[in-house]
C-alpha cells in the first residue's frame, strides 16, 4: 500500500542523522521581538499616519478636496480609472499576461466568481502567480490585505513600498509578493519564485513590470469546452473554470457546476460542489481507481464508467465517475460532501460529450 | 517582551526544536532549507507565543505553525489549482517521466507543497482529516481531494497508474490534458 510505504519514507527520513542545525533559539527571539515591535508600531501608527497625509494633501490642494487624492493615470483624475468588476465571469477570462520575460510562458489559469489565479513560468525554474480578486473582495487595512477568498493565514502584509503599477499605489509582502490595485476597488497579488528561493532587486522589477503589462478586460476570448451539460435546474451555472491556453484559445480542462445556492461560496471550500475534469483521451489513457466493495461498473449514456461511493464517516462522503474513454474523451466528475444537489451518475446522465476535436467543442457549457 | 516569557519560549523550543526540525525536514525535503522553514516558523511562534502557551495543545499549535509556513512561503494556496500542468500549452502531452522519477522519495519531492504537507500531516504526524485541516486553515473537504490528489500524482510518478485505490481517481493524468498539435 502507498500509504504504508509512505510513513515508512517519513520515518526513515525522520530518523536520518541530521547535519549541524542552522535555526537559533536567540535569532528568533531576536527577529521575533523585532517583527513584533514593527508590528505595534503599524498598528499603532497607519491612523496617524494616513491623518497626517490627509491634512498634507488637504494644505497643498487648498482644502478644495476633502479626501486624499491618489495618483492620477496617464495625466487623467482617478475617477477616470476604470472600475473593477463586483464578479468575474468564469467563461470568459477576464485577464492575460501580457508580457513576460524572454522565455516565460503562461502554464495555468483558473477563473473563479471572485478570484483569477494565473501562474507563468521562466527560466531556470522562475515562476509567477498573480492572483486577481473581485471589486470589494480585499481591503487594505493596517498593512494587510484581507480578502475574502484567502484564510487570514494568507493574507498579504505590505511591509515596503512598491513602484506604482498603473498610477495606482503598490506594496511588497518583502520579500516577493507585489501588492497593487488593479482597477478601483479591486486589489491584485504577483508572487515571484526564483531558483532556491532567492529573489533579487532585478527579479522584483521584472515582477512589477509584468503586473503593469497585464491586460484586462476579455482579451483572450471565452473558454472552449468539450462538453455540454442540459437538463440541469434553472440556477446551476459555471462557478470556477481551471483552463489552459491553445492555438484554439483558452480550453477548460476542468470545471466546477453549482446550484446559486453554491456559487458564491469561497473558492477553497468545493464541499458538495460538482468537478468535472474533461479532455481528450490521451495517448496514455486515464486509468480508473477500483476499490472492491465501493466500485461499481457501469454503463451509462453507452459509455462504460465506473462509480465509487464512499459513504460518509470520519470524512464526508466522496462520489466520483470515470470514463476513460468517452467517444474520445477522458472524464471524471468528483463530489465531495454529505449533501451533494446532484449525484455523478444524474450529471453523467445530463453530459453531453462533443468529442476530442475543438472546432466541435462549445462556449456554453451549461443549457 | 518580558524575560519570563523569553525564558518560557526557550525552554519549549530547546525541547522541541528536534521533532520541529524533522517535520520541517519532510516538508521541505532537504535540511537546509528545512531550517529556514524553522527559523521562520520560532519567529513566528515567538511573536504568537501568548497564544500559544494558552492553546490546548501547543505542540499542535507551534505544528500548525510550521506547516502553514510552509504552505505561505510557497504561495501555494492556490497551487492545487493552477500548478496541475507544468507544460508549456500547446504542445502534445508527454508521456510521464517515469524512468526519472523511480522512487518515492523523488516522487513525494516532486509534489507541489500543499499537498506534501497533506500527507506528511496525515502520514507522519498520523493527523485525521479534521486535524490536518484545522492545521492548515480549510476544509476536511479540501484535505481529503488533496490527499487524493498527491497519491495519484505519486502513482503516476511512480508508474503505479493501475494499482487499485481506496480514495484516488486520475486527477493529475486529466488536468494535465491539453490539446495535441
Amino acid at each position: 500500500m502507498l500509504e504504508r510505504a509512505l510513513t515508512e519514507l517519513f520515518d526513515r527520513q525522520a530518523g536520518e542523522e541530521p547535519p549541524p542545525i542552522r535555526a537559533s533559539i536567540s535569532d528568533a527571539l531576536h527577529s521575533g521581538r523585532k517583527r513584533a515591535r514593527r508590528r505595534l508600531v503599524i498598528a499603532v501608527g497607519a491612523p496617524l499616519f494616513a491623518a497626517v497625509a490627509m491634512l498634507a494633501v488637504a494644505v497643498a490642494t487648498g482644502l478644495s478636496h476633502p479626501a486624499p487624492i491618489r495618483p492620477a493615470q496617464h495625466g487623467k483624475p482617478l475617477h477616470w480609472l476604470p472600475l473593477a468588476p463586483l464578479q468575474f465571469n468564469p467563461l470568459v477570462p477576464y485577464v492575460k499576461f501580457g508580457w513576460l520575460p524572454q522565455g516565460g510562458t503562461a502554464t495555468a489559469v483558473t477563473d473563479g466568481r471572485s478570484t483569477v489565479f494565473m501562474s507563468a513560468v521562466g527560466p531556470q525554474l522562475t515562476s509567477w502567480q498573480v492572483s486577481i480578486f473581485a471589486r470589494g473582495d480585499c481591503s487594505l487595512e493596517e498593512a494587510r490585505l484581507a480578502c475574502r477568498d484567502l484564510t487570514p493565514l494568507q493574507d498579504p502584509r505590505a511591509t515596503h513600498k512598491a513602484p506604482n503599477v498603473d498610477g495606482f499605489p503598490a506594496y511588497w509582502d518583502f520579500p516577493n509578493t507585489l501588492i497593487f490595485e488593479y482597477a478601483r476597488g479591486g486589489w491584485a497579488t504577483l508572487s515571484l519564485h526564483g531558483p532556491d528561493g532567492q529573489v533579487g532587486n532585478a527579479a522584483r522589477a521584472t515582477a512589477v513590470h509584468i503586473a503593469q503589462a497585464l491586460r484586462f478586460g476579455a482579451p483572450s476570448g471565452p473558454v472552449w469546452f468539450p462538453a455540454r451539460v442540459t437538463g440541469l435546474p434553472p440556477g446551476w451555472a459555471i462557478r470556477s473554470v481551471l483552463f489552459s491556453y491553445s492555438r484554439y484559445g483558452p480550453v477548460a480542462g476542468s470545471y466546477q457546476i453549482a446550484p446559486g445556492t453554491l456559487l458564491a461560496t469561497p473558492w477553497f471550500d468545493a464541499t458538495d460542489i460538482p468537478e468535472i475534469m474533461i479532455g481528450p483521451a490521451s495517448q496514455q489513457p486515464a486509468s480508473c481507481p477500483v476499490t472492491p466493495g465501493n466500485s461499481q461498473q457501469t454503463t451509462l449514456n453507452s459509455y462504460p464508467v465506473i462509480i465509487l461511493q464512499i459513504p460518509a464517516g470520519q470524512e464526508p462522503a466522496e462520489q466520483s465517475l470515470c470514463a476513460t474513454d468517452a467517444d474520445g474523451l477522458a472524464v471524471s466528475i468528483v463530489i465531495s460532501g454529505n449533501q451533494p444537489p446532484i449525484s455523478v451518475s444524474q450529471l453523467f446522465t445530463r453530459i453531453r460529450l462533443l468529442g476530442a476535436d475543438p472546432a466541435q467543442w462549445t462556449t456554453k457549457p451549461i443549457g | 517582551m518580558g524575560s519570563g516569557r523569553d525564558a518560557e519560549f526557550t525552554d519549549y523550543m530547546s525541547a522541541r526544536m528536534p521533532a520541529l526540525r524533522r517535520l520541517a525536514r519532510l516538508l521541505c525535503q532537504d535540511w537546509t532549507k528545512a531550517d529556514d522553514l524553522l527559523q521562520a516558523a520560532m519567529t513566528k511562534t515567538y511573536i504568537h507565543w501568548s497564544k500559544a502557551a494558552r492553546a490546548e495543545n501547543i505542540d499542535a499549535y507551534v505544528r500548525a505553525i510550521v506547516v502553514r509556513e510552509f504552505v505561505r512561503e510557497r504561495r501555494a494556496s492556490w497551487a492545487q489549482r493552477v500548478s496541475l500542468t507544468d507544460q508549456p500549452p500547446d504542445r502534445a502531452l508527454a508521456a510521464p517521466d517515469q524512468e526519472g522519477i523511480l522512487d518515492l522519495r523523488a516522487a513525494v519531492a516532486a509534489l507541489p507543497p500543499r499537498q506534501r504537507a497533506v500527507l506528511v500531516l496525515r502520514y507522519y504526524c498520523d493527523f485525521n482529516v479534521y486535524q490536518a485541516a484545522q492545521a492548515l486553515d480549510c476544509t476536511p473537504g479540501t484535505v481529503k481531494s488533496q490527499t487524493a490528489k498527491a497519491l495519484d500524482t505519486l502513482r503516476r510518478l511512480m508508474g503505479e497508474g493501475h494499482t487499485p485505490s481506496s480514495r484516488s481517481r486520475p486527477t493529475a493524468q486529466l488536468a494535465k490534458l491539453t490539446l495535441g498539435g
